[in-house]
């Protein structure tokens, strides 16, 4: 079918428009910046009609799949693949990212439109889609890797975007460095799955550790590893998908990384960076169900990452660092799911909390450009002001905490999957992080939107004007994500489990009236709560200090994280350098210092005075005399004898 | 009828001993003593020889496993000896002599601004120091060889103490004495070679050395083959070795750091594949774990040195020391990639290195300083500089689509799948711990860069630099190499089609014969 020769367009079309945004703006003699938007939309919209074309093949034909390969690296029996790989599971994730990339670059332009480094972002952006298009339709395990790292670099360059302040470049550099930690993972693994991969030189598979067929190597190393190493090397693509999705101990990056520009940290922390670790899970998932205590341990840091990142979530007042909490917690719960085995609902979720965490950075970028302050404590009543933005909020909170729209249906799906296959213990976790999900954003929807404004900045004279004053250019993009993240979830929910389908997935299609009944009235009872405290204030919160403040630091992780940088890197440097200079060139020192002594010794015998001179030599020949008659006399006897 | 012309015309004497005659025509006394005609000639001539490696390049049969181009000169000053200088080319060699006119037209286009004082002597060293170079890339026999190893120190010396800084003399005699302990030990392999047989000719030749000195009583083969690999691992430099690298790249002024990091230690890594791996590989298997070892052992301890440098060239000069363990363990790997990536690595590691160096020489030259500390928010000023630095820097810490991965995860896989795990002592898994341990450069490498990125490009800029303005030529010669680490990153084939053959080959040689 041609249809995987304009896969390639994907990758080509976004890396097209990131060299034309590379030509300096006093070559053209047109408004360039438009020109600049146009093609990033033109190459986002083309991608997006054909994955939906393709997505409708899927639909009608489930086991079909287009692969396409070329040879990057050809060397001996390491052969490195790069490719375009569309399958059911690709095709969704691409629809939910171009949806995204679409309205985000919309918001971008505009955003960014009197900012002082447009063209670099335009570079950047349309390069991280290039990467993210890459990593989605990865063929095999070592392009995904490539792509990983590459949405690394440009979730660092994003990050230390505006180098005004030391803050947000010693942000970046943490983030990267974090993210690096996953790749090492994630290569280390890479490194003992090729091995297993290529010892058996004449049936060697290419791709190697190829995506679309992973039981095949992963069986390879399970069976030459045995068990408990097996479950060894699936720890470390599991670590790197912890680390990409900032699940706990990892998830301070994804917080540090708010410095970037909103529109990007939508596009990047907000779906690309979580959905990149769901991702690899996702993929590895047939090599991973090989090994049970791996699927225990991810499903264990999934719903203590959720859980914790909930806590840590209700106590900020930051709405950046709220939405990245949340996205954390929402990645821990996509993690618990996984781990579970209700893969269709880890999906799901993952696309929908996508959508609907795009539109709510959208919003948060809006309100922060109006309000000029990011802090919730100094908002308040915006409902007032920006009632769409308020409707558009609350529409995001209902969907995240799975009480209506699209959340409604990834969450009941998991749950039920939970409900269903008796594991109590995780279903009441994972109602506890719902139930937290609903604490912290219906708390940031009351601190910000109702109750009375804070700040200082006089809305008023912009009630003539349409939208308040928000432009429609901002608008749109939120009105499309929203549109989405209400009926997009709704629409494809009841064919979604026959859609994505993987080999020893059991299905569970039953509903359960009973459990959702519940949970809809736990989450009403909740939301009330919430607005007697938020809203109306008839309660007040009593803070106990030590728990505040144990919860704010993150649990102190933060704090560790950043002591063993200290002392795994900063001072052990030192101590490296010292050994460096004083061990070992002190030892080359030594030596000629050595050396150096002996010639001293030696020319302390050049006295100038004649009569040593005639003494010391007298003692030579004498010695060399004696020993040339020694000689002499024992070849003698030898002969002699 | 257009091919042979330039067949005849292609003489192997010439591309070695071109850049010697050149040096010699510049620091004669007929040569006028003015500075841009000195520059224009030195540089037409590289430029001729790069054009002429080129022709080579393309002429060349890269599916062959015997050398070409050979030519013999007898060499009667050593009577009754039958010593000839001897040359030829094979798709290994051809490769690192490109790499050594370019980066030496580099250095040399480089050069108009670093380098202030004694033009004549200057230009004629690297020139020599040009020849010479090739002349160990394109020996093919062990006396050949020997001279022009020993040679190249002539030239590197001078460079070194007379145009470095405070303490340049010592740091040129550490770079010599350090050089010439492994030259020693060297020549002994060689003299003992030579005794073996009695027959130059044959003895000393690479081709027939490859093919007969796995026969050599196994003393013979174990004293030769640790005595070059001592000169090897010298010059490399490998972990406990490298004091006189650090030293000496500290000293000298960018373009000779370009010639040096580049081009100069890739003679080492030359070295230990022409002649450990393809010669004396059934002794140098035992050596290689614990080769790869030091290797890693060398990546993550100069890695860690270079984190808490304050210096830009200092940092650099580590990372050479760090990358060079990942070069040693794809050679001591033993595997098909594992060799292409080390081949691979060296190139990408010359120009990448080269084009580091440039840029700090630029920014020494136009903020006065190279201490992190004093620099800082030069990105503003120098926004060209930053962008073809930051894509040096990605090809640096290995990021894909840049040379630097390519050859980084072949030679760690090739390290990591080893046929010599069988065969290991110490403990059973000890080289893929190694090289584990060696892939923690992912980590380290990017903490160092990171932080000199930071702290000279992106951090707020304490003082004021006033109006910096660039010439083109340093612009040029950064964007060329950045476009050279992109343009391969992205088709790494280029290179390595060209060198799987002569990979292929040997691997497969040394495996039949191992096991």
């Amino acid at each position: 079918m041609n249809i995987v020769q304009n896969l390639w367009m994907l990758l080509i079309l976004p890396l097209m428009a990131a060299i034309f945004a590379f030509i300096p703006e006093n070559y053209m003699s047109y408004p360039k910046r438009r020109v600049v938007l146009f093609l990033t939309l033109f190459g986002a919209g083309l991608s997006l009609i054909l994955s939906i074309i393709c997505a409708h093949h899927l639909i009608v034909h489930p086991n079909d799949f287009f692969e396409s390969n070329i040879l990057f690296l050809n060397t001996g029996a390491f052969k490195v693949h790069l490719g375009v790989l569309l399958d059911n599971i690709s095709a969704f994730m691409l629809i939910i990212m171009y949806a995204i990339i679409l309205p985000v670059c919309m918001f971008s332009y505009d955003y960014m439109k009197h900012e002082e480094g447009f063209n670099r972002y335009f570079i950047f952006l349309n390069l991280f889609i290039f990467s993210i298009t890459g990593l989605i339709l990865s063929t095999n395990l070592i392009q995904f890797y490539m792509f990983l790292e590459l949405t690394g670099l440009f979730s660092y360059l994003f990050t230390g975007f505006y180098h005004k302040n030391t803050d947000t470049q010693r942000a970046a550099r943490k983030a990267f460095l974090i993210n690096r930690i996953g790749d090492f993972a994630l290569f280390s693994a890479i490194l003992g799955f090729t091995y297993f991969a290529i010892q058996d030189t004449e049936n060697i598979i290419y791709p190697l550790l190829s995506l679309n067929d992973v039981n095949s190597w992963g069986f390879l190393a399970y069976v030459q590893l045995g068990a408990i190493m097996y479950t060894g090397i699936c720890l470390l693509v599991a670590l790197c998908a912890f680390v990409k999705a900032a699940q706990i101990p990892f998830q301070t990056w994804l917080v540090e990384a708010m410095e970037a520009p909103i529109p990007a940290s939508a596009l990047i922390h907000g779906a690309a960076m979580v959905l990149a670790g769901v991702y690899l899970l996702i993929r590895v998932y047939p090599a991973l169900i090989l090994s049970p205590p791996i699927l225990q341990i991810i499903s264990i840091i999934g719903i203590i990452t959720a859980i914790c990142c909930g806590i840590i979530a209700i106590s900020q007042n930051d709405v950046k660092k709220i939405l990245a909490f949340s996205t954390s917690s929402q990645g821990g719960l996509m993690m618990t799911a996984l781990g579970c085995g209700a893969y269709s609902g880890a999906v799901f979720h993952l696309g929908m909390h996508s959508v609907t965490k795009a539109m709510m950075f959208l919003i948060a970028g809006i309100i922060i450009q109006k309000t000029l302050t990011s802090n919730i404590k100094f908002l308040g009543g915006l409902r007032e002001f920006f009632p769409i933005l308020a409707a558009g909020w609350l529409l995001g909170a209902l969907s995240l905490s799975g009480f209506f729209f699209s959340g409604f249906y990834s969450k009941e799906m998991i749950i039920s999957h939970l409900y269903s296959s008796n594991q109590y213990v995780y279903l009441g976790l994972f109602v506890i992080a719902g139930v937290l999900s609903i604490l912290y954003l219906f708390r940031s929807y009351f601190l910000i939107f109702e109750g009375n404004y804070k700040g200082s900045i006089d809305f008023s004279k912009n009630e003539e004007l349409p939208y308040n004053g928000i432009k429609l250019n901002l608008l749109a993009p939120v009105g499309v994500l929203a549109f989405l993240s209400a009926f997009f979830g709704g629409f494809i929910a009841p064919d979604f489990q026959r859609y994505i389908y993987i080999i020893r997935q059991k299905f569970y299609l039953i509903r359960h009236p009973e459990l959702e009944i519940s949970i809809f009235i736990l989450a009403g009872v909740m939301v009330y709560i919430m607005w007697q405290i938020y809203g109306v204030r008839r309660f007040k919160i009593k803070k106990i200090r030590l728990i505040y403040r144990f919860i704010v630091l993150q649990f102190y992780i933060n704090k560790i994280s950043e002591w063993l940088y200290k002392i795994l890197i900063k001072e052990t440097s030192k101590v490296i350098k010292a050994i460096d200079k004083y061990v070992i060139n002190g030892f080359y020192s030594l030596i000629s210092q050595i050396v150096r002594f002996g010639s001293y010794l030696i020319s302390r015998n050049q006295t100038g005075n004649i009569n040593t001179y005639i003494f010391s030599s007298f003692v030579f020949i004498t010695l060399v005399l004696l020993c040339a008659v020694m000689v002499y006399f024992k070849g003698l006897t030898q002969y002699g004898s | 009828m257009a091919a042979d012309i330039i067949l005849w015309f292609l003489n192997i004497f010439t591309l070695c001993l071109l850049p010697v005659f050149a040096g010699l025509l510049i620091i004669s006394p007929f040569f006028p003593n003015n500075a841009v005609k000195i520059r224009r000639t030195a540089k037409g001539f590289c430029i001729f020889n790069l054009i002429y490696t080129m022709l080579f390049a393309l002429f060349l049969n890269h599916e062959s496993s015997t050398f070409a181009f050979t030519k013999k000169f007898p060499f009667d000053i050593l009577e009754g000896t039958d010593a000839t200088l001897s040359f030829g080319l094979d798709s290994f060699s051809i490769l690192l002599c490109l790499l050594t006119s370019f980066i030496m037209l580099m250095a040399l286009m480089a050069s108009k601004t670093m380098v202030g004082s004694k033009y004549k002597l200057y230009y004629s060293l690297m020139l020599i120091l040009q020849g010479i170079l090739t002349g160990i890339f394109t020996a093919n026999n062990l006396f050949t060889f020997l001279i022009f190893w020993l040679l190249e120190l002539v030239p590197v010396y001078f460079l070194i103490s007379i145009w470095g800084g405070n303490t340049a003399k010592q740091a040129g005699m550490k770079y010599v004495l350090f050089n010439f302990t492994g030259t020693i030990l060297m020549f002994i392999s060689t003299a003992l070679i030579y005794a073996y047989g009695y027959d130059a000719n044959a003895m000393l030749d690479f081709e027939s050395l490859i093919k007969n000195a796995v026969n050599f009583p196994v003393v013979l083969q174990l004293v030769a083959c640790i005595g070059f690999l001592a000169a090897f691992i010298m010059k490399m430099p490998v972990f406990p070795f490298h004091t006189h690298i650090k030293d000496a790249l500290q000293e000298v002024p960018a373009p000779v750091c370009m010639v040096l990091a580049g081009v100069a230690i890739k003679t080492g890594a030359y070295g230990l594949i022409r002649i450990n791996l393809q010669m004396f590989y059934e002794i140098f298997q035992l050596i290689a774990p614990a080769l790869i070892f030091l290797g890693a052992l060398g990546v993550v301890f100069a890695s860690y040195c270079a984190i808490s440098q304050n210096d830009i060239r200092k940092i650099l000069s580590f990372s050479v020391i760090a990358h060079t363990g990942i070069i040693l363990i794809g050679i001591a790997s033993y595997t098909e990639f594992g060799l292409n990536g080390a081949i691979f690595y060296m190139i990408a590691h010359g120009l990448t290195s080269a084009g580091l160096f440039m840029g700090q020489g630029v920014i020494q030259l136009k903020f006065k300083t190279r201490k992190l500390e004093l620099l800082g928010g030069i990105s503003k000023y120098v926004p060209e500089i930053t962008v073809l630095m930051l894509i040096l820097c990605a090809s640096y810490i290995a990021l894909p689509f840049t040379m630097g991965f390519s050859g980084q995860i072949l030679s760690l896989t090739g390290g990591f799948s080893s046929p010599l795990i069988e065969k290991t002592y110490f403990m059973t898994n000890f080289i893929q711990a190694s090289v584990i341990f060696a892939s923690l450069s992912i980590i380290l490498c990017a903490v160092y860069i990171l932080r000199l990125l930071h702290k000279t490009f992106f951090s707020i800029a304490e003082y004021d630099f006033g109006e910096i303005k660039l010439s083109n030529h340093q612009i040029a010669i950064l964007a060329i190499i950045a476009f050279a680490v992109i343009i391969f990153g992205i088709y790494p084939a280029g290179i390595i089609d060209s060198i799987s053959f002569f990979s292929n080959i040997n691997i497969d040689t040394i495996l039949a014969n191992i096991f």
